[in-house]
C-alpha cells in the first residue's frame, strides 16, 4: 500500500505541487493594486500553467480544475463559470475539430500526393517546395493536424521509395518532414479556421473588447504574412539540409503509379470537397451573421447526412479534452479581466520593460511577439495564446497600442513554433514518424523564428498601418 | 519463469537483446521484449491518433514495429526462437494492438517456451512498472539511465527483480556475489548462481563490512553462500573486505563483473528519499547490476 501511495506522490509532484500553489497563493495576502479574487485568478492561472507544461495528468483535467476553482474560491458562480465557458469561438473549434476528422476519414490524401507529384518533376527543391505550398494553402483552411496527418504518409511513402536506409537520405527525409511541419506551422494563422487559437483571440477581442473580426478580416490582416513565408520556409530548409546528390526521379514515378490506380475523383469525392468549399464561403461572407460555428455545425450535418463520415468516428477522432480547454481558457480570460487580474499583471509587465528602457510602439510588439513564441515553444501554441492572450491584449491597452494589432502579434508569434516538437500538433506527428531527432527542430528553428520575427515586424509596421 | 526485456532502439540493443537470450535460455523461461516509444503530449493524443489512422490507410508501420523487427532478428540468430519447415517463425498470433495495454506479437520459443514481442508508449519506467505489473514477472533487463532520479524509481518501484544491463559487453563476464544475511541477498545468489553455471562464468563471493571486529560475520555469511555455488558447481575465489559497501564493489566490479546483489531491506519511506546501494553502485559504477526482489 505505502509504496502504491509513494509511487502516485513520485508519478504526481508536479500535480500537487500546482494543486498547493493554488491554495497558498489564494490564501497569502494580494499585492498593491490588486484585489483578493484578482488574487485567486492568478493562483488558478499558475496552477493551470504548472499542470500542462508537466503533463502528470490527464489534458481534461485543467478544464475541470479551472472551473472547479472558480467556483471554489469564489471567483464566480456555478451558473457564471458554464455561461463563460461556452461561446460562438467554442462551438467553432467544436466543429472544425469534427470537420477535420470527416476529412481525415476521405482518401484525398492520393489526390493531394499526385498533384505534388504533376507539381516536382523529379526535382527535390521542387518537391519539398510543393509540399510546403499544399501544406500552407489546406493548413490554412482546414486546421495544420489534419494536414499534417494527411501529408505525412505521403512523404514517409516517398522516402522508402527513393532509399529504405534512412542513412543514405537523411537530408532529404529532414527536408521533406519540416516542409509539412513547417509549411503547416507558417499556415495555422492564415484564417481563424487555421487553429482554434484564433477563434480563442476573436473571443477575447469580442467578450473583453468589444471588437468584432470577421472571418474575411482576419484573412485580410494574416494571410499575406502566410504567403511571404512560403519562400521563406522553402529556402531556409534547402540551406540548412542540403540535399543528397541522388535522382529521386525513379521514387516518384513509383509512388505516381500507385496512386494513379486510385482512379478519377468519385462522387463521395466531389461532395467532400463541395461541403468543404461551401462552408468556407460561408465563413467568409456570413460570419458577421451566422458566427463561425454555425457554418461549421451546417458542415458537420452534412457530411453526417450524406454518410461521409459516421458519428462514432466523429466521436473517437474528436479529442473533447481539447474543446474542454480552450473553452476554460476562455473563461479563465474573462476571470482575468474582470477581476483586475490582467490588468495588474500588464501594469507590472509594462513598469519592467520601462525599467529596462524597453518603450512602447513597435518595439514593445516585438518584445510580446518573442516572448510569446518562446512560450508557445515550451508549453504549445493553443496554451500560450490562452494565458498570454488577456495580458498582453491588456499591455496594448494601458500602453495605448491597438488590441487587434497586438491581437494578430499574439496570434501570428504563436505559431512560430518550430524549435519543438510539443510546439504544435504537426510538430509532434513529424516527430512520431521516427525519422527525426529532437535536435534536428533546432537546427533549422532558430533560423525560422528569427526570418518570421523579422517578416511579423515589417508587416506589423507597414501593411498593418495601412489597414489600420 | 518469466523474464522482460526492455530496448532501445537501434543496433545499439543487439549486447541487451543476446543477454537476454541468453539468460532467457539459462533458465529456460518466457521471455518479453519490449520496446516503448516516446510519449506525447496528451492535448496531441488525438491528432497522433489521425496521424496513425493515415500511416495503416498507407500501410505504413507504426514507429517502434522497426525495433520489434530487428529484435526478431537477433532471437532467431540466437536460435530462441521455433520455426517451421519453410523457415517462418511460429507464431501465436502476428502484431495485434491492445493486449493487456501493448501491441504484442507472440511467437513460439524453442522448448515451446513463449516468446513475446511488446511495443508501449510512454514515460520508460512507468512503462516498466505498468508491464510488470499486467505480466508478472521475475527478472527485468533492462539498460541503465544517467539519470540518477530514473534508476532510483526503477529499483524502488519495479516489483521484481532487476538486471540492469549497465555497460554491457560481449565478453567473458565473472560474477560479483556482494553476499551479507539477508534472504534478498540468498535470493540474489540463487538467481545469480544459475546464470552463471549456464554462462560457464567463474564468481567471486565478497562480504563487506564496516570494521575489524566483524571479519567473523562476513566469513560466516561467504561460507552460507559457498554451499550454493559448490552445488551447482560454479567455480568461485572468496574476499572479506572492510570499508565502504558501495565504494568497495565499485572497485572490484571494474568493468568486468556482474554484481549481484539483494535489493534493500529499508522502508518504503526511507528508499522514497535516501539512495540504497545498490542505487549507488548502478550510478556510480561502470558494470551489469543483478538485484534480486
Amino acid at each position: 500500500m505505502i509504496r502504491i501511495i509513494l509511487y502516485w506522490i513520485d508519478t504526481h509532484r508536479w500535480f500537487i505541487t500546482a494543486i498547493f500553489s493554488c491554495i497558498v497563493l489564494a490564501n497569502i495576502p494580494p499585492p498593491e493594486g490588486l484585489s483578493e479574487n484578482g488574487m485567486d485568478v492568478i493562483a488558478i492561472l499558475v496552477m493551470s500553467t504548472i499542470i500542462l507544461i508537466t503533463a502528470q495528468v490527464p489534458l481534461p483535467t485543467v478544464p475541470l480544475l479551472i472551473a472547479v476553482f472558480q467556483v471554489l474560491l469564489d471567483v464566480n458562480t456555478p451558473k457564471g463559470v458554464s455561461q463563460s465557458f461556452m461561446s460562438d469561438s467554442v462551438f467553432f473549434i467544436m466543429g472544425s475539430l469534427m470537420l477535420a476528422v470527416a476529412i481525415v476519414h476521405q482518401k484525398l490524401d492520393r489526390r493531394i500526393a499526385y498533384l505534388i507529384l504533376r507539381f516536382t518533376k523529379g526535382s527535390i527543391t521542387r518537391l519539398s517546395t510543393g509540399f510546403i505550398l499544399v501544406c500552407a494553402l489546406m493548413a490554412s483552411f482546414i486546421g495544420e493536424h489534419t494536414v499534417a496527418a494527411i501529408m505525412l504518409p505521403v512523404a514517409i511513402t516517398i522516402v522508402n521509395n527513393i532509399d529504405e536506409n534512412q542513412k543514405n537520405i537523411r537530408n532529404i527525409t529532414l527536408m521533406l518532414m519540416f516542409s509539412i511541419a513547417y509549411g503547416c506551422a507558417i499556415a495555422s494563422i492564415g484564417t481563424p479556421s487555421g487553429g482554434a487559437r484564433n477563434a480563442v483571440m476573436i473571443d477575447y477581442w469580442s467578450r473583453l473588447y468589444d471588437i468584432k473580426i470577421s472571418y474575411f478580416e482576419w484573412i485580410k490582416y494574416a494571410y499575406p504574412m502566410v504567403l511571404i513565408q512560403i519562400p521563406v520556409v522553402a529556402f531556409l530548409l534547402r540551406i540548412t539540409f542540403k540535399p543528397e546528390n541522388i535522382n529521386i526521379s525513379r521514387a516518384l514515378d513509383k509512388l505516381r503509379e500507385s496512386v494513379k490506380a486510385e482512379g478519377k475523383m468519385n462522387y463521395a469525392d466531389w461532395l467532400t470537397v463541395s461541403i468543404f468549399l461551401f462552408i468556407l464561403l460561408l465563413w467568409v461572407t456570413s460570419s458577421e451573421t451566422l458566427g463561425l460555428g454555425i457554418p461549421a455545425f451546417i458542415g458537420v450535418s452534412a457530411y453526417l447526412a450524406f454518410g461521409l463520415i459516421s458519428w462514432e468516428k466523429i466521436n473517437a477522432g474528436v479529442s473533447w479534452g481539447v474543446v474542454l480547454l480552450y473553452g476554460s481558457a476562455i473563461s479563465l480570460g474573462i476571470a482575468m479581466q474582470n477581476t483586475g487580474a490582467a490588468s495588474w499583471i500588464a501594469n507590472a509587465l509594462l513598469n519592467g520593460f520601462s525599467a529596462l528602457h524597453l518603450g512602447g510602439g513597435l518595439l514593445l510588439m516585438v518584445i510580446m511577439a518573442v516572448i510569446t513564441m518562446l512560450v508557445a515553444n515550451i508549453m504549445s501554441h493553443g496554451p500560450a495564446v490562452a494565458v498570454l492572450g488577456p495580458i498582453f491584449l491588456e499591455v496594448a491597452v494601458l500602453s495605448e497600442t491597438s488590441v487587434v494589432l497586438v491581437g494578430f502579434i499574439i496570434a501570428m508569434a504563436s505559431s512560430f513554433t518550430y524549435m519543438t516538437i510539443i510546439g504544435s500538433p504537426a510538430n509532434t506527428i513529424v516527430y512520431g514518424s521516427n525519422f527525426i531527432r529532437p535536435q534536428d527542430f533546432f537546427k533549422a528553428g532558430w533560423k525560422m523564428s528569427i526570418a518570421s520575427i523579422i517578416i511579423l515586424t515589417l508587416i506589423s509596421a507597414t501593411y498593418w498601418q495601412f489597414l489600420q | 519463469m518469466k523474464l522482460l526485456l526492455c530496448i532501445g532502439g537501434g543496433e545499439m540493443s543487439r549486447d541487451n537483446i543476446i543477454a537476454g537470450g541468453k539468460i532467457a535460455a539459462a533458465f529456460n523461461a518466457d521471455l518479453s521484449v519490449m520496446y516503448v516509444g516516446e510519449k506525447h503530449a496528451t492535448h496531441m493524443t488525438s491528432a497522433v491518433d489521425m496521424s496513425r489512422i493515415k500511416l495503416s490507410e498507407w500501410k505504413i508501420e507504426l514507429p517502434g514495429v522497426k525495433v520489434l523487427e530487428y529484435a526478431e532478428l537477433v532471437l532467431r540468430d540466437l536460435d530462441l526462437l521455433e520455426v517451421d519447415d519453410t523457415g517462418e517463425i511460429v507464431e501465436v498470433h502476428s502484431l495485434k494492438p491492445d493486449i493487456n495495454g501493448a501491441y504484442e506479437l507472440h511467437a513460439m520459443g524453442k522448448h515451446g517456451k513463449n516468446i513475446r514481442l511488446r511495443l508501449r508508449e510512454g514515460e520508460i519506467i512507468d512503462e516498466v512498472i505498468k508491464e510488470v505489473d499486467v505480466g508478472g514477472y521475475d527478472v527485468v533487463i533492462i539498460g541503465a539511465s544517467k539519470e540518477r532520479r530514473l534508476v532510483h524509481r526503477l529499483i524502488q518501484f519495479v516489483e521484481c527483480s532487476l538486471f540492469i544491463t549497465n555497460n554491457i559487453k560481449d565478453i567473458d563476464y565473472r560474477f560479483l556475489f556482494a553476499v551479507d544475511d539477508t534472504e534478498m541477498s540468498r535470493k540474489a545468489l540463487l538467481i545469480g548462481a544459475r546464470t552463471a553455471k549456464f554462462l560457464k562464468a567463474e564468481a567471486t563471493l565478497l562480504s563487506i563490512v564496516s570494521n575489524e571486529s566483524d571479519i567473523k560475520i562476513g566469513e560466516e555469511c561467504i561460507s552460507k553462500a559457498e554451499t550454493i555455488l559448490q552445488k551447482l558447481g560454479v567455480a568461485y575465489d572468496k574476499k572479506v573486505m572492510v570499508g565502504d559497501p558501495t565504494k568497495t564493489i565499485i572497485n572490484e566490479a571494474d568493468e568486468d563483473h556482474i554484481v549481484v546483489m539483494g535489493s534493500s531491506t529499508s522502508s518504503q519511506l526511507s528508499k522514497f528519499f535516501k539512495a540504497t546501494k545498490a542505487i549507488k553502485v548502478v550510478q556510480d559504477g561502470n558494470c551489469p547490476v543483478l538485484i534480486a526482489k
